[in-house]
């Protein structure tokens, strides 16, 4: 699953730290999202879509 | 009884864990420093004794610490929970291979290490996670 994670959390000057405070998880979870090593839970991905104020679809999506 | 469990906080775990090691030894250290051929002979419920009590603390201490690391992972980060639930796979799988291997060459070659058979899973046990959980991590990294 491709998502669009480095960029939203680049444009709100983000670290990947304060963004895995804002969602209660740990940075490495963060890290390994963004690499798209890992893929989120929903409660996960629908409180990062939270954070950025988009819906789940526009951060997470399939690879096309 | 399962809420209860998740939310318990399951204080001192590492004092707890290093204590229930030093238990499960206690025994041997205690019968080397009595003569335990004198206690065997003259008071075998002492020795009984001996060796039951410090191997119950230790018993309960240990599901005590597996208890509260399970439960700790399971409220905390979700990748640190994968990699947990991927390396008990790991464990469980290893194990149960092992446990039909050595158990056909114990009863084929060697059977009084049948004795040993549930020391030598444990060991196993652990290994096969920490080097489970080491790949599985590299693996999110």
């Amino acid at each position: 699953m491709k998502n669009t994670l480095h960029i939203l959390r680049a444009e709100r000057r983000f670290s990947q730290d304060d963004l895995a405070k804002l969602v209660d998880v740990s940075r490495q979870t963060i890290n390994a999202i963004e690499r798209e090593k890992y893929d989120p839970s929903l409660p996960l991905a629908l409180k990062i879509a939270k954070v950025f104020q988009k819906k789940v679809e526009e951060i997470f999506f399939l690879e096309k | 009884m399962k809420n209860i469990l998740k939310n318990f906080p399951f204080p001192f775990k590492t004092g707890i864990l290093i204590f229930s090691a030093v238990m499960i030894f206690l025994p041997i250290i205690l019968i080397n420093i009595f003569d335990s051929k004198n206690i065997i002979e003259t008071k075998p419920y002492l020795f009984r004794l001996i060796l039951l009590i410090p191997s119950l603390i230790a018993t309960i201490g240990f599901i005590y610490c597996t208890l509260g690391y399970h439960f700790q992972i399971m409220r905390g980060d979700e990748l640190k929970l994968r990699i947990h639930l991927e390396s008990l796979n790991v464990a469980f799988t290893t194990t149960l291979v092992f446990l039909f291997i050595l158990i056909f060459a114990f009863v084929n070659f060697a059977p009084t290490m049948l004795n040993y058979i549930l020391i030598i899973l444990s060991v196993i046990a652990i290994i096969s996670y920490t080097l489970g959980a080491e790949f599985i991590k590299e693996k999110y990294q």
